[in-house]
């Protein structure tokens, strides 16, 4: 389900098929707002008759911003996070093109890699069933036109022992570990420069979000106790040779 | 000679009753040469500033000044124009790259588009706020719902301030790490200026 080809790229690439393979550059800069909220489910084994009682907290809920997460992230990683630092997406072509791994990093101002998230927050672009419409002018190569991307997000947080791991298998004091699925709405736009052709999109798409959260998860399989919604969106620009 | 006198009490009264209204003019108006005495009358005051209505918006025409809070940004081009466009589109790009900053004047910049006529700048708005993800915006955005806020804009700037009001996962990071009795930070997370 991940995306193996560019989100910006594969629009481009279809209209144009003379496109080079690889984008030049890529800024898909990413932003996600919203809430999850949850509850605490304790379940009392009962040594006697074989089942328990569940007891339920009070509803929490936990907000969720751009800016916040990276705090949160570089807190949990332990790194110092420069001012400004932003979430990039890159997609495995462009990660092959640079030499990294694809996913979710962290950069500073000026488009340094810090640090790859995915662990902690990635997204994923089902390319293969996106659709669209718009224009494509062949005398001068300008495009533009509305695309509609489904899209998954995901956010993993545990903590055990005041430190964040990622495998499972303790009791955790919290956990917020949900995903979800959503459409992102893409205005891309497509222009020829002298020597290069820019290929600049706006996306921006909301989804619900399941899971589990909180500090003492004790559940069977499948069980959820977390819900929420966020809003994410994708600012991308690419340039692409035309040398 | 009765009349000359009529003639000469008329005069008299005129004159009196223009010099009446020379004074009470003069009396209100505000004073030119002390600017330090009208920016704390404009504070202080509820001032109706004209606000130009475009983009179709719900906003009237005239807004309460809210203290602090700029007039929102106004498009010099017509409606449904491509050069209008362009500017909702430049705007956008700039109000969300506002939303990356910590400053005040960011905030308020961005905060001051919740009241924008068009009623695609306010979304944005609302985005580049939660953006922006700072608590200090709560009293700017109950000052507003307590001025002259539409039905919409009341309801925009209450759900901010229910969202901005929630507990971060930061916190809650710090919090579970505390209780867990793992040394708990001396402050928040690190972010430094490079």
């Amino acid at each position: 389900m991940k995306k193996n080809t560019s989100l910006l790229f594969s629009l481009a690439a279809a209209i144009l098929p003379a496109l080079p393979a690889n984008a030049l550059v890529e800024e898909s800069i990413v932003t996600l707002n919203g809430s999850v909220t949850y509850q605490d489910i304790f379940r009392f084994a009962d040594a006697a008759g074989g089942g328990g009682d569940i007891e339920r907290t009070e509803l929490e809920t936990v907000r969720i911003s751009t800016k916040d997460l990276l705090k949160a992230i570089a807190f949990d990683e332990g790194f110092i996070l420069p001012k400004k630092s932003r979430f990039l997406f890159i997609d495995d072509e462009m990660a092959k093109t640079k030499g990294v791994d694809g996913g979710m990093w962290i950069i500073d101002r000026d488009g340094f890699l810090i640090s790859n998230v995915s662990s902690y927050f990635d997204l994923f672009f089902d390319s293969e069933n996106e659709i669209y419409g718009g224009f494509y002018n062949y005398s001068n190569g300008k495009q533009g036109g509305t695309a509609l991307l489904p899209f998954s997000v995901f956010l993993d947080f545990a903590l055990y022992d005041g430190r964040a791991v990622q495998n499972r298998g303790l009791g955790p004091e919290l956990i917020v570990e949900v995903s979800g699925q959503g459409i992102l709405v893409e205005k891309y736009k497509g222009t020829p420069r002298r020597d290069f052709y820019t290929y600049t999109s706006k996306s921006s798409g909301a989804t619900n979000l399941f899971g589990i959260a909180g500090s003492n998860i004790v559940r069977g399989e499948g069980e959820l106790n977390a819900m929420g919604a966020v809003t994410v969106r994708v600012s991308g620009k690419e340039f692409y040779s035309n040398l | 000679m009765l009349r000359r006198t009529t003639l000469i009490s008329a005069g008299i009264v005129a004159l009196v009753i223009s010099g009446f209204i020379l004074v009470r003019d003069r009396s209100e108006e505000p004073p030119q040469d002390d600017p330090v005495a009208a920016s704390v009358g404009s504070e202080t005051k509820s001032e109706r500033v004209p606000v130009q209505v475009e983009g179709g918006g719900d906003a009237s025409p005239e807004r309460t000044a809210v203290a602090g809070l700029p007039a929102p940004q106004l498009s010099p081009h017509p409606v449904d124009s491509e050069e209008y466009e362009q500017w909702v589109g430049e705007r956008t790009r700039s109000l969300l790259g506002l939303a990356w900053n910590e400053d005040r004047e960011s905030m308020l910049a961005i905060l001051a588009e919740l009241r924008n006529p068009d009623s695609e700048i306010r979304d944005v708005a609302i985005e580049a706020t939660r953006e922006f993800s700072s608590r200090d915006a709560i009293p700017v955005l109950r000052a507003m719902i307590a001025g002259d806020a539409t039905p919409d804009e009341q309801r925009a700037c209450k759900e901010l301030i229910e969202w901005l009001e929630l507990p971060t996962l930061s916190e809650k990071l710090m919090e579970s790490k505390a209780r867990s009795g793992a040394a708990p930070p001396a402050k928040g997370p690190e972010v430094v200026e490079d």
